[in-house]
């Protein structure tokens, strides 16, 4: 037996709200391709010095910019749109008797985020990076 | 970025868990992410489909693994 279901080709073209929706998701490619330049790039390490700089080379010139700069702009607005949903989606927390309000739920996750990455990118400038003079 | 300060980073313990961290969580969230995506083209996923995507961003983690021992 064959059940109905009904069609669904273009409904994310129909609505604004949609379109935004998809944008967002359009960011899962991006992130899946920028895991991979870093697996080529760690690839390429292990092969040498020669290599490892092609593959920098590879990566300075204009296409290879805006795929990064498209990349950064859409993890940026993935990250805002997940933490803009967090209110919706935890069960009320309370705080000395009262509930957590909204706008502080989405500011801690925001400042959260912010300052892992920013501990991220520090600790590999000290750790790595800027270990060798 | 050259090749020393690189090389560098990836030998000490923190690089080598700062870059796993970074490649295996970026591919399972794409892949899972795209798998996803998927139901909202209105492509109905099974687990075929799931295995796909989930191993693809687990062989990558692998690989990035290896990678990291293979440099030392």
């Amino acid at each position: 037996m064959k059940t109905y279901s009904r069609p669904m080709a273009g409904w994310w073209r129909r609505n604004p709200y949609y379109l935004w929706y998809m944008l967002r998701e359009a960011s899962c490619i991006f992130i899946t391709a920028y895991a991979l330049v870093l697996l080529a790039g760690l690839a390429r390490l292990a092969q040498g010095e020669a290599a490892f700089q092609a593959w920098l080379e590879s990566l300075s010139g204009p296409g290879s910019l805006a795929f990064h700069a498209a990349a950064l702009i859409l993890v940026l607005y993935h990250a805002w749109t997940w933490f803009k949903v967090m209110p919706k989606t935890l069960p009320f927390i309370r705080f000395g008797g009262r509930r957590v309000p909204d706008a502080a739920i989405v500011s801690i996750g925001v400042a959260s985020a912010a300052a892992a990455s920013t501990a991220l990118f520090v600790a590999i400038g000290w750790f790595g990076l800027w270990s060798v003079q | 970025m050259s090749y020393e300060r690189v090389l560098a980073l990836v030998h000490s313990g923190f690089g080598k868990l700062a870059l796993l961290a970074v490649i295996s969580l970026f591919l399972f969230h794409g892949c899972h992410r795209m798998y996803h995506c998927l139901h909202d083209f209105g492509i109905h996923v099974g687990a075929g489909l799931k295995a796909l995507f989930h191993g693809f961003a687990a062989a990558g983690t692998a690989a990035a693994a290896c990678l990291l021992l293979l440099i030392g």
